[in-house]
């Protein structure tokens, strides 16, 4: 069984994975809009290149997807992004 | 002096299940005689966790109004559905979808590109809500598939491709 901790993004946003048995458990992310052009800029760069650092989030980012292989880390960036795009207008 | 009695009675029912989404609606008006004509309607209703097919119809007098009775004949039908698959109760949040022929069909397996029904596809458990961009309508949905000792999960965005009723598999992870 696979847990994932709770985890923040952004000033404002945490994301929150249940305990399961699926392979990459699906999990909410609540991101700060304030920071959303940041945020999907450095998604962005992941999914191009997932072997980029992503700053400030690197620790957080990693608890989205476990070990960080580069599929988990463009998955998790994936994730960010569309949550981003999801709750955030125009990006 | 006696009490004045009567009894009381309320009966609830308690709510097993309801339609979380209808989609891909389509209706057919036709004539039965010079005086009736029914109306047919089927959809694809999701209910805990599954889509189901759903037909019903209803007949009603030609100085009757088609959508009115189409309307009753979609109430109907959610009803029947409901009942069908273990709910005993209505209740409905949902938002209606029209769409046309083909008729929608379970997908095991869609890929970015692909063109689907809405219902062809299972609804997001986080996501639910419709949202924009970049000027369409888009949905998350997601798709499991059995591993040897678990389920793989993954995540997708459909976008609405008008004028169709299709949409578009925007990108899955």
């Amino acid at each position: 069984m696979k847990v994932v901790l709770g985890f923040c993004i952004g000033l404002g946003g945490c994301a929150f994975g249940t305990p399961s048995t699926v392979e990459q458990p699906i999990q909410q992310v609540r991101v700060n809009c304030a920071k959303a052009g940041q945020i999907s800029n450095e998604m962005m760069r992941v999914i191009e290149n997932p072997n980029v650092s992503v700053l400030e989030w690197e620790s957080s980012f990693a608890a989205l997807s476990g070990h960080q292989t580069a599929p988990q880390r463009v998955s998790s960036a994936k994730t960010i992004l569309w949550s981003i795009r999801t709750n955030c207008r125009g990006y | 002096m006696g009490a004045e009695c009567y009894v009381r009675s309320a009966a609830t029912q308690k709510l097993v299940n309801q339609i979380e989404r209808v989609a891909d609606l389509e209706k057919d008006v036709s004539p039965v005689n010079k005086n009736q004509s029914v109306c047919r309607v089927s959809f694809r209703a999701f209910i805990a966790g599954r889509w189901h097919n759903a037909m019903g119809e209803e007949l009603f007098n030609n100085n009757e109004s088609m959508d009115q009775a189409c309307a009753r004949a979609i109430m109907v039908t959610k009803v029947s559905i409901l009942e069908s698959v273990g709910g005993s109760r209505l209740n409905i949040n949902q938002e209606m979808i029209c769409s046309d022929k083909p008729s929608p069909k379970d997908r095991n397996k869609v890929g970015v590109g692909d063109r689907v029904r809405e219902s062809e596809v299972t609804p997001h458990p986080l996501h639910r809500e419709e949202f924009g961009f970049r000027g369409s309508r888009c949905r998350w949905f997601i798709e499991s598939s059995p591993l040897e000792k678990s389920v793989k999960m993954e995540q997708g965005i459909i976008c609405h491709s008008p004028p169709t009723h299709h949409w578009v598999v925007v990108d899955k992870w």
